[in-house]
């Protein structure tokens, strides 16, 4: 970018196998990839995710690395489908959560109880696809999936502790963010959710 | 059409016919919407200021460093008895063929001496980086050469005049670098090494690490090898055959190093 050549040298350092090289890369681009990837997945966590991921990636594939391309094509070589592959889950979420707003039942008869329980599941379905990736899906596994903790933690290969972490951050949010529908109510609804 | 459905929905401002059109492309033209992605980022420029913790490097850091051999002999007991005899074997001829390797006079292990040379014909020093990112910075009117296929488990270079050297993995991979009649195994990362010609004297400059010297056809006896360590000078006198041990201070070396470098800064080969 800036100094191609000085940045053809760190490149061709890295694939050496010099770690501080590939320090000096990670610093310059890991901010970058950083910002780009939280305006596509719209999340601070699954950004950073996939910054480690893919700088990871890059260092253990570091032989393939051509020193004569521009760093910076080779990053977003690296990151794209991971940021493509979060983009979609957006989108496709968005369209559920829109698919659920408009269902309207043929019959067209509402009691009062559909109305208030459809309003309440658009409204948690919306704030559990805001959570990050990796706390929705715990969350997703424990209460539409029906599983425990620890069958959470050993199905994604996590700590117990991490996983009881998550659940307790979602439920705070969606208790803050549901606080206009009656605490019984709501969690009756949430553990009952599909 | 794509990329401004791709902006439009990332503000939030899709109405529904679009997100179903959005929702269509990112489920069938994955490709479309990658190049979308690809050419956004050519153009990217980040609008705040992003403050990435030093912690993140830290965990990438500790990922990639080589882990503790710990681990690893706990499994060598659940092996087979057969695994066991093939690790013996193996671990006993390589042990040998290092012995050899390394007793063998070091300039002749590789099979294919296809040089490349560099030679500084001009007045001023100029950097010559080598592929394994060690930067070499030769005087004036000096050359160095390396094989073709740089050997993995010596560096090796020939040197006639003056150079620095700055490397790295210095323990793991020394650099031997041969120079009129000494040879010298660098375990250093910062050492010179200076060897006209037409000079009494050959002086090897360690600033850190360790190099073990000897003459070229003495390499392989244990008593003709000389060990110099960090802020060490040898000095070799060509007529006499002898050699003389001094310190030097840190500065000496780096004020040198650095005169040298501003004088070949603009001045780089990449080899």
């Amino acid at each position: 970018m800036n100094h191609p050549e000085e940045e053809r040298q760190l490149i061709v350092r890295l694939k050496a196998g010099h770690q501080a090289s590939f320090g000096v890369l990670y610093s310059k681009y890991a901010p970058v990839l950083f910002s780009f990837s939280r305006k596509y997945l719209r999340s601070h966590e699954d950004a950073e995710e996939i910054v480690q991921e893919v700088f990871l990636r890059i260092w253990d594939k570091r032989d393939n690395i051509d020193e004569n391309q521009s760093f910076s094509s080779y990053v977003i070589q690296a990151a794209k489908h991971r940021i493509f592959n979060g983009f979609r889950k957006k989108v496709n979420e968005q369209a559920y959560l829109d698919f659920l707003i408009h269902a309207d039942d043929p019959s067209g008869n509402f009691t009062q109880m559909d109305v208030e329980y459809r309003e309440i599941k658009i409204k948690a379905e919306k704030a559990i696809i805001s959570m990050p990736t990796k706390r929705q899906e715990i969350f997703r596994l424990s209460r539409e999936g029906g599983l425990k903790n620890k069958e959470i933690a050993e199905k994604l290969q996590i700590s117990i502790k991490t996983v009881e972490n998550q659940m307790g951050q979602a439920l705070k949010y969606l208790r803050d963010e549901l606080s206009e529908y009656q605490i019984l109510i709501l969690l009756f609804l949430i553990s009952g959710f599909k | 059409m794509k990329k401004t459905l791709i902006y439009r929905f990332l503000n939030s401002k899709l109405t529904r016919e679009e997100l179903k059109e959005l929702h269509d492309e990112v489920n069938r033209n994955e490709g479309d919407v990658l190049k979308a992605i690809e050419e956004d980022w050519d153009h990217f420029v980040s609008e705040e200021k992003i403050i990435w913790p030093e912690k993140h490097w830290e965990l990438i850091e500790s990922k990639i460093t080589p882990l503790n051999k710990e681990d690893q002999s706990a499994n060598v007991f659940r092996l087979h008895w057969w695994a066991k005899v093939a690790a013996t074997l193996l671990i006993v001829s390589s042990v040998w063929f290092a012995y050899k390797s390394y007793d063998q006079p070091v300039a002749s292990t590789d099979d294919s001496p296809s040089m490349i040379t560099e030679v500084n014909e001009s007045n001023q020093p100029s950097i010559v980086v080598l592929k394994d990112g060690t930067r070499v910075t030769l005087t004036a009117h000096s050359s160095l050469s390396y094989y073709e296929n740089f050997n993995l488990k010596y560096r090796v270079v020939h040197l006639e005049g003056e150079a620095f050297f700055e490397t790295d993995q210095a323990n793991t991979r020394p650099f031997v670098v041969i120079s009129d009649n000494i040879t010298s195994i660098c375990r250093g990362k910062e050492f010179s090494i200076s060897a006209f010609r037409d000079s009494e004297e050959i002086n090897i400059t360690l600033a850190s690490g360790q190099i073990e010297i000897a003459q070229n056809d003495r390499l392989n006896s244990e008593n003709n090898k000389v060990a110099v360590t960090s802020c060490q000078r040898y000095s070799f006198n060509k007529s006499n055959q002898q050699y003389l041990i001094g310190q030097i201070s840190d500065c000496e070396y780096n004020d040198k190093v650095r005169s040298m470098k501003k004088q070949a800064s603009e001045n780089i080969v990449m080899l």
